[in-house]
């Protein structure tokens, strides 16, 4: 599989590394994209880390210690602080599973915990669950059932499903793997499929393209069946 | 969100002085809490995270369950002998909320949750003091959704409804909350921890006082909660709240409609202020033959002093119906299996176990 490292742009201006600098320009209200880089003259400093905490966690198998603002949520911590952009942000009220991580071996919602409260913890995002550039075998799963549309939800279903087949939940019938995946919306509605995935990975189905069972006709053969 | 100090305090009677459920609130699992702060519509100054002071251990003992507070809403679902005998609260909380949620959600947390109504998640709106019950001109209410209305316990206003489904279990099955201040402890009945909302209150208020927090929970173990169900109806087939659910359980003495209701243990979910313990329902149901007639009327009752708002009647009937079909089941079956709940939420046929 290829897959291109996020911050690796060797030519012009990448479209995150543009995005970050609009941040820099615009977010004079908002958290500092990374402390370690900010201005230290930059008059909102000080206003900011108004209450500091200061934290240590492990991220995908990795040692972070840093000077948080309490109200610093995980999921803002990934992708704002350590630039982890692959936990997504959607609804940041719990309602849409898009910012799905594990905790000490648990899925829960980086968006509703204070990384504040995760001092000692494991955490591990979609950026963990790869071997190098071997992908886990939902990921191959995902990609073989065409399991998105957009793929905006898809970091977090993969998370979620992750869980789901080790907590046991998707290898059996596919109302119970629908009910345990269900805390994870996709408006392009692709729960066909991101279910074929995850019941694939747990060995309930065999490895197989979905797309691959429907029955496509030629005009020649519709016209064949009206008769 | 609006900044605030954050206290990770190691000991309970640390935590309990530092809270005053105002300007210094507590932290469990958090799904309420930073949901409405990035609302703003809790702004504390301090926040004190209790999940590390609070205990989670789940204990049977003398026919009396005892859940601490910390425990996770997963957790107690999981616990094997919840699983084996007391299917009521473990439907109630595996159909409530998401996987995720259950696995950060506390239980004392859970009990504490607000109302999820999106007119009263705003903080900008101004508290509704008209009555609803006078029909014969607009209002402003006939033209809000307003499924996440009171229909019990309203006081004929526009009031929130209590959200969450495991409280509902809790107050049918007649639950002791344990309550541990800075220098003292006390029980209380659930049933009489939640208030319904008085004059200018947009939701439900309960009996815990400033330095107080839930620390246990305690199920009396009866015959009626090991023939008991969750059952719940709600818009979507999962990850969605009730518009309507009951909470029951049945001891019968006898088979069938031949048989006489010893104990009934009767509470909705998605229709009260408060979770919804239905003394009037249990009345008409104890010492009766279990008859279809008698938990027709045992509905009926149970609903007589509904005031659904406009557009909300139907949330009455499907009530009345939720009940009667549950206290079918249980006479006829039994409790519903896991697979049976699943299979029912995602409209498949169910597949024999």
């Amino acid at each position: 599989m290829n897959r291109a490292p996020d911050s690796d742009h060797s030519g012009g201006l990448g479209r995150r590394q543009f995005l970050k600098g609009v941040g820099t320009l615009a977010g004079a209200s908002c958290l500092p994209a990374n402390a370690s880089a900010a201005n230290e003259t930059a008059p909102q400093e000080k206003n900011v880390l108004e209450h500091p905490v200061s934290l240590n966690v492990r991220i995908n198998g990795k040692e972070i210690s840093r000077e948080i603002d309490a109200r610093t949520t995980l999921l803002d911590l990934l992708r704002e602080t350590l630039q982890l952009t692959g936990t997504k942000k959607g609804c940041d009220h719990g309602a849409c599973g898009a910012c799905t991580v594990h905790v000490n071996g648990k899925r829960v919602l980086s968006c509703l915990t204070l990384a504040a409260t995760l001092e000692g913890a494991e955490v591990t995002t979609i950026e963990g669950v790869s071997q190098n550039e071997e992908l886990h075998p939902l990921q191959e799963a995902f990609l073989r059932c065409d399991a998105y549309q957009c793929g905006y939800c898809t970091p977090g279903q993969i998370m979620s499903g992750i869980a789901c087949i080790g907590e046991g939940h998707a290898d059996k019938s596919a109302e119970e793997a629908r009910e345990w995946m269900s805390g994870n919306l996709c408006r392009c509605s692709a729960y066909p499929n991101i279910l074929a995935a995850v019941r694939q990975t747990a060995g309930a189905e065999p490895e197989s393209d979905p797309a691959a069972h429907v029955r496509t006709f030629s005009l020649a053969e519709a016209s064949s069946q009206e008769q | 969100m609006i900044p605030f100090e954050f206290a990770s305090p190691k000991r309970l009677q640390d935590a309990t002085s530092a809270i005053d459920h105002k300007s210094s609130m507590a932290l469990a699992g958090g799904t309420t809490l930073l949901d409405l702060m990035k609302l703003n519509v809790l702004t504390p100054d301090t926040v004190v995270s209790v999940a590390s002071v609070l205990g989670n251990s789940v204990r049977l003992e003398d026919d009396t369950l005892t859940i601490e507070a910390g425990c996770t809403m997963a957790q107690l679902a999981d616990h094997e002998r919840v699983r084996e005998s007391f299917p009521a609260i473990r439907q109630s909380l595996i159909t409530a909320a998401s996987p995720q949620i259950r696995n950060m959600a506390t239980i004392g947390g859970n009990l504490l949750q607000r109302t999820r109504s999106t007119y009263f998640r705003h903080p900008d709106m101004p508290p509704p003091d008209e009555s609803f019950d006078d029909s014969n001109h607009e209002k402003f209410w006939h033209r809000v959704d307003l499924s996440s209305a009171a229909v019990l316990g309203n006081s004929g206003r526009v009031v929130g409804t209590y959200p969450g489904d495991f409280a509902n279990t809790v107050v049918a099955f007649d639950a002791t909350l344990h309550l541990e201040g800075p220098d003292h402890q006390r029980t209380i009945h659930a049933r009489e921890f939640y208030q319904i909302p008085q004059r200018q209150e947009l939701q439900y208020s309960v009996d815990l006082k400033p330095g107080e927090l839930i620390t246990a929970i305690s199920f009396p173990v009866t015959p009626a909660l090991k023939n008991s169900l969750y059952f719940k109806v709600r818009e979507r087939s999962s990850y969605a709240f009730a518009l309507a659910s009951v909470a029951a359980g049945l001891e019968l003495e006898g088979q069938g409609s031949t048989a006489t209701i010893r104990q009934a243990k009767i509470a909705f979910g998605g229709l009260g202020s408060i979770p919804w313990f239905s003394q009037a329902a249990v009345q008409a149901l104890e010492g009766k033959p279990a008859t279809d007639d008698n938990f027709e009327k045992a509905a009926e009752a149970a609903l007589a002093e509904a005031t659904p708002p406009p557009g909300n009647e139907y949330r009455v009937r499907l009530a009345r119906r939720c009940l009667v079909r549950s206290l079918r089941r249980l006479r006829d079956v039994g409790p519903y299996s896991d697979t049976e709940i699943w299979a029912m939420q995602h409209g498949r046929t169910p597949t024999p176990a």
